[in-house]
């Protein structure tokens, strides 16, 4: 059988070719790191099951400073998981309106934005005084 | 009748992880990761095992940590098993299943060691 020879465009290390590419690849990233959070909280929660001096290994981990290190880039990651997921509100919910108009797509991310940063503070508040 | 599709289940709990892991998400990895053992705004030693304990006996706080949990998982099982498909690698079913079926699995352990505290 002849096989015409068409060109294929080569698809390696397509991810430096534009900005936007590396972006892209740096947000769907982040979702590796909110797994392994994810991982280690369950993991404390069994440690915390198991026996106090197995939670007390756990908290040693905590106290590292590799681990504060790591939960510094896990903090990162985080906010730019984040902030990525409020700037594509507007085209992963359904349009909105108020007395008839269409809300503005830049005022939903500015109030998703405003939220988030209430609840983060609220949060902080709340833990500061239970954990005191 | 073609067969119903189960994206807007996997979907939606990709989108309310990814909407929990943006609103509490930061804020929870700063408190526990990085203030508490630097001892900022918090005693460093604030999360001792009674502490921790009586809280998360509290069912409502126990099964909050294993939402955040299991929607964490979910979350990122979708978004992985999509960004393979960048890298060559098909959303199959088999990779599907694993994905998810690993993500209810961490659920379920959530779930149990939360209310068996």
């Amino acid at each position: 059988m002849n096989q015409p020879k068409t060109y294929t465009r080569s698809m390696s290390r397509w991810w430096l070719r534009r900005p936007n590419y590396k972006w892209y690849l740096i947000r769907e990233g982040t979702s590796v790191l909110v797994v392994a959070y994810a991982l280690f909280l369950l993991l404390g929660l069994s440690r915390l099951a198991d026996s106090p001096e197995a939670f007390a290994t756990w908290l040693a981990v905590l106290q590292s400073p590799v681990s504060i290190a790591l939960h510094l880039l896990v903090f990162i990651a985080f906010a730019y998981h984040a902030w990525t997921w409020f700037g594509l509100l507007p085209q992963t919910m359904p349009l909105l309106r108020f007395r008839g108009e269409f809300i503005q797509n830049r005022t939903v991310v500015t109030a998703a934005i405003v939220v988030w940063i209430a609840v983060s503070v609220g949060i902080l508040i709340l833990m500061m005084r239970v954990l005191s | 009748m073609k067969p119903r599709s189960h994206e807007p289940i996997v979907w939606s709990l990709f989108g309310a992880g990814g909407m929990l892991a943006a609103l509490v998400g930061p804020v929870l990895v700063a408190i526990i990761g990085v203030l508490i053992p630097l001892g900022i705004g918090f005693d460093s030693e604030a999360l001792s095992y009674e502490t921790v304990l009586g809280l998360l006996q509290n069912p409502l706080i126990g099964l909050a940590l294993a939402v955040v949990i299991s929607l964490f998982l979910f979350h990122g099982a979708h978004r992985i098993i999509h960004t393979l498909h960048d890298f060559g690698v098909s959303a199959s079913t088999l990779l599907k299943l694993t994905g998810y079926g690993l993500a209810t699995l961490g659920s379920v352990v959530a779930v149990v060691l939360a209310l068996g505290l």
